[in-house]
């Protein structure tokens, strides 16, 4: 019998073994982070083709016609081929959602959340780790989608039987939407419990709940949001494969189901979804705007009960997706009336902003300049919303490009700007790099003359009655849409901006300090108290809790 | 703040009783009108029976109903447009008036932006930033402001939205016309079961390769319209075929979806004639976005016109066919046909207009489109123009003959049939 019990050597990797096995929650938020930004580049390229097309003389349908009479050919992307245009719409708001948006959050919440809680890693890692690796076959199967028989699913990111129906048994792209939604809705649950444990749990001793920071709030509410929502979604898709494989009739009203059916299922989880894709940019938007107006945030109690009830509301008002479908008029005016409500937080925290940022010494940071640009358009995204919740109207606007320009003002204008303003803030945390301002700057300011421009006529020519998913429009269209295209080469070129500015900082040295934006004296917050990036395991001891209480201010504590 | 919510929780609550009972009355009040329009329908048949079409002026009809003759399209738009139904008009004024009502919360938060920006930048001159972390006057006012003005924009909006959707007593009382659209890939279908009119499908193509100096296929997507009566209301019924359609058009304020083995519904009524447009507002595959709607709305006697011209319709496009092959011995054939069937005014006159009226919508097509058609290298429109107004006149002629020629042999054939029946007569007389 031996004395002493010999420890097994560890086996521990290094390179791509190392990124392939981590468990390590920093690790893992840099893979959702590189994961997020080459699948955006994938969907944005995507929203290139549409654009083109739509700029294009061969999207006229005047025009259109007058080549076919011709004989000629029509100068155009898709016109010939409205499907592979239908596939591209489809792919385009599928990758943007399942494989960009959420894993891109995902990558802030899992590198920044556990250090901003004085936390060692999450609570479960290596179910981190699985989650992560989820999406990857998740976007294989969405890009290979493509070069299948009969290509992807070009029945809108909707997927509404019966169109989603059609093409069972030939055309397996579909299909592999419906396997690529189900494993990216896999890795949503997991990393939900995940966090929803790890900040319940773990947080260090005398962070009480009245000193989380508000990241983690959004977070916290976000991931019970993808936990009770996600679910649901999985039940929608989950019909449609069974319809179109295994003779079930759950979507077609001649065998006893019924294609609404599929729409309350889908859009139970999808309107939650929205709301998942826009808190956690609204917890960081707190700390960045907070941060360069050297103040606190203003109302921190307030925030957090909006960001609470903009997500227990969020589940009571999916049917204003399906005002045109023949619902009982009182159906209408309740869904109306309830989606009102949701305009109250919203505008309760961007208030708070304005007051965070009012009184402030206010430096124009790259991270400062996007959240000041996502006030701007999300609150004319947000009244595009309150039109659209008016069932009058929306009969009117009801899948028309008005829609379009409203999700994308508060998609891209909201989640992608305060994306891209998390990157730029936490980026030289993540990497001990920070990145290049002017260029950022620049970025910054294209980006939202880009979305104002391509999103902000969206609502006019919605209004004249362009109908989305069309790929040719009438000729009364036609300057819109150019200017629309005009403002998404302006955009792409920001996100472009972005892109090259981080594997441009990859070839320099780790020169950041612990906290290389000087905020940490009033923000307050763990993840500046640290190196950049922080060492492995976070802490060596617990640390002490340097977080005063948000409530009070910082001389009265 | 747990307040508010429960105010919230409770304010859909009520909003939704309300509602439901409101709905009760409804539903109570139709079920009555139901019971008494077993009596009323009668009434109404009889109504519609006596109803004299006016004769027909064929030239005049395909000016009204030739999709281009010399008529504008109407494309009105919600903002500044000219809805003709009474709702779309409130919905148009109902949007500015939520325009005006949200543009404070637009522009404020725009505003104090640009104040903030400039005002309180870092100037680098050591000013300390305030402190302040919370203003509970200003945090109670800034939500109970949004609360009350949502409340104000509700009631005008739950009252049209009622009025939108609950049908008017019209349909109760069995004065509606009904119609159904069933939508397809990709074109639309227009059955009017009051008036046996059935299969008015919305786009046709057109191959004329004979007709020199055009382009040899000529397909291309001529609207058929969806015709309906001004100042009747009228219920539309839709249905689809293979996927989820939606049929929508702006100018009258109607969309819905159209479901497969469902039936949806819609209704409205306009004061207004004209021609107006719009389109599938559902994704439904690769040519969705061509699967355009066009309608006219006519005076009461042109849609009867109308009717009356539909329901010959394919027996005279068959005979129009006839007349294009150009066999004398068939045309003949199918002329005797046509004719010997039914010889009203009415007959006579369809013939007549569902033969010039390909012709014309291709003219007045071409036309309007002149811009797009000719390139720089082949300007053809103004040829293909006149060749295919000589085509329609020779066939008209050829027609006009044939009818003539009819007429003169059925003339002689019933002065036969009348010397026989008067002989019949005066020997069955004089047998007796």
């Amino acid at each position: 019998m031996s004395d002493a019990a010999v420890m097994p050597e560890i086996k521990r990797y290094t390179g791509i073994m190392d990124y392939l096995t981590t468990v390590d929650h920093k690790k893992i938020g840099l893979m959702y982070f590189w994961f997020a930004l080459i699948m955006g580049i994938v969907g944005g390229g995507m929203a290139g083709a549409i654009r083109l097309q739509l700029a294009m003389p061969g999207a006229v349908l005047e025009k259109l016609y007058a080549a076919e009479m011709n004989n000629a050919t029509s100068f155009s992307l898709f016109s010939e081929n409205g499907h592979l245009f239908n596939q591209m719409t489809t792919m385009h708001a599928s990758i943007m959602i399942f494989a960009v948006i959420i894993p891109a959050f995902a990558a802030f919440g899992n590198y920044i959340v556990p250090i901003m809680i004085g936390a060692r890693d999450m609570a479960f890692p290596k179910l981190n780790a699985f989650a992560f690796w989820l999406l990857v076959p998740a976007g294989i199967l969405l890009i290979t989608s493509f070069f299948v028989q009969g290509g992807a699913a070009a029945s809108g990111w909707t997927a509404y039987p019966p169109l989603s129906l059609q093409g069972a048994g030939s055309n397996p792209g579909q299909d592999m939407w419906v396997l690529a939604v189900h494993l990216a809705g896999m890795s949503s649950i997991l990393g939900a419990i995940n966090f929803l444990v790890t900040i319940t749990n773990m947080r260090a001793p005398g962070m009480t709940w009245g000193k989380v920071p508000l990241f983690a709030w959004a977070v916290y509410f976000t991931s019970a949001l993808q936990l009770v929502a996600t679910p649901v979604l999985g039940a929608a898709v989950t019909m449609i494969i069974l319809d179109r494989n295994f003779d079930t009739g759950l979507l077609i009203a001649s065998r006893g189901g019924d294609p609404v059916l599929y729409q309350h299922i889908f859009w139970f989880y999808s309107h939650p979804a929205v709301y998942i894709m826009i808190l956690p940019g609204f917890g960081a938007a707190s700390h960045i705007m907070a941060a360069f107006s050297s103040k606190r945030i203003f109302g921190y109690t307030a925030m957090v009960v909006a960001i609470g009830s903009i997500g227990v509301l969020g589940f009571m008002v999916w049917a204003h997706h399906m005002f045109t479908i023949g619902m009982p008029t009182w159906m209408q005016a309740y869904f109306m009336i309830a989606s009102f409500g949701i305009g109250v937080p919203t505008g309760i925290k961007v208030f708070s902003w304005l007051a965070t940022i009012w009184g402030g010494t206010i430096r124009f940071t790259t991270p400062m300049l996007y959240c000041l640009g996502f006030i701007s358009i999300f609150v004319l995204g947000g009244f595009g919303g309150l039109i659209l919740a008016m069932v009058p109207i929306d009969i009117q606007l009801h899948d028309t490009y008005f829609v379009v320009g409203h999700f994308h003002y508060t998609l891209v204008g909201g989640s992608v700007m305060l994306i891209f303003a998390s990157a730029y803030y936490w980026w030289p945390k993540m990497s001990g790099r920070m990145l290049n301002e002017t260029a950022g700057k620049i970025g910054a300011g294209l980006m939202f003359t880009g979305i104002f421009l391509a999103f902000g006529n969206m609502h006019i020519s919605g209004a004249l009655g362009m109908a989305r998913r069309i790929v040719a429009y009438r000729e009364e269209f036609e300057t819109l849409n150019h200017v629309s295209t005009f403002g998404y080469l302006l955009t792409a070129i920001a996100a472009l901006i972005l892109f090259f500015s981080i594997v441009a900082s990859l070839f320099r040295k780790r020169d950041c300090g612990d906290d290389p934006w000087e905020i940490n004296d009033i923000q307050q917050s763990f993840e500046w108290a640290t190196s950049s990036p922080p060492p492995p395991y976070n802490f060596e001891e617990v640390p002490p809790i340097p977080v005063t209480d948000p409530r009070k201010r910082v001389d009265q504590q | 703040m747990r307040h508010f919510l429960a105010i919230l929780f409770c304010l859909n609550l009520f909003a939704g009783t309300v509602l439901a009972a409101e709905d009760q009355a409804v539903a109570v009040t139709a079920s009555e009108i139901a019971a008494t329009e077993a009596d009323a329908g009668s009434d109404a048949t009889a109504v519609e029976a006596t109803t004299e079409p006016v004769a027909t002026d064929v030239d005049t009809m395909l000016g009204l109903l030739n999709p281009a003759q010399d008529v504008q399209i109407d494309t009105t738009n919600m903002l500044w447009g000219d809805p003709v139904s009474q709702i779309g008009q409130q919905i148009q004024v109902k949007t500015w008036l939520a325009v005006l009502i949200f543009l404070p919360f637009l522009i404020i938060p725009q505003v104090l932006l640009l104040v903030v920006i400039f005002k309180f930048r870092d100037r680098k001159d050591g000013r300390k930033p305030a402190t302040f972390v919370g203003h509970h006057t200003l945090e109670f006012w800034w939500t109970v402001i949004p609360i009350i003005v949502l409340i104000i924009v509700t009631f005008p909006m739950v009252d049209l939205l009622y009025e939108q959707e609950m049908p008017p007593k019209e349909v109760h009382t069995g004065d509606a016309m009904e119609v159904r659209i069933t939508g397809k890939q990709f074109n639309w279908i227009y059955d009017y079961p009051d008036h046996g009119v059935e299969g008015v499908a919305t786009f046709r193509m057109l191959f004329e390769p004979e007709i020199e100096g055009t382009p040899s296929k000529l397909d291309f997507y001529l609207q058929e319209p969806a015709v309906f009566m001004t100042g009747k209301v009228t219920t539309l019924f839709f249905s689809a075929i293979d996927v989820t359609h939606a049929w929508g058009v702006p100018a009258i304020a109607v969309k819905k979806d159209c479901f497969v083995d469902r039936i949806t519904h819609s209704w409205f009524s306009s004061d207004t004639a004209g021609w107006f447009e719009g389109q599938c507002y559902e994704l439904c595959g690769a040519w969705h976005g061509k699967m355009i709607v066009t309608i006219a709305i006519v005076e009461p006697e042109q849609f009867t016109c109308w009717v009356e011209l539909m329901q010959h319709r394919s027996a005279a496009t068959a005979l129009a066919a006839s007349l294009r092959a150009g066999d004398q011995e068939k045309i003949q054939e199918a002329a005797k046909k046509y004719f010997d069937k039914d010889q009203s005014q009415e007959r006579k006159d369809a013939a007549l207009y569902w033969l010039k009226y390909e012709y014309l919508a291709k003219i007045k097509w071409l036309e309007n489109h002149k811009r797009f058609l000719n390139s720089e290298d082949n300007v053809w429109v103004d040829g293909a123009i006149s060749k295919t107004r000589s085509f329609m006149n020779g066939r008209v002629q050829t027609l006009q003959r044939v009818m003539a020629n009819y007429r003169q042999q059925a003339n002689l054939q019933s002065a036969d049939e009348e010397a026989t029946a008067a002989a019949v007569a005066t020997s069955e007389g004089a047998g007796e």
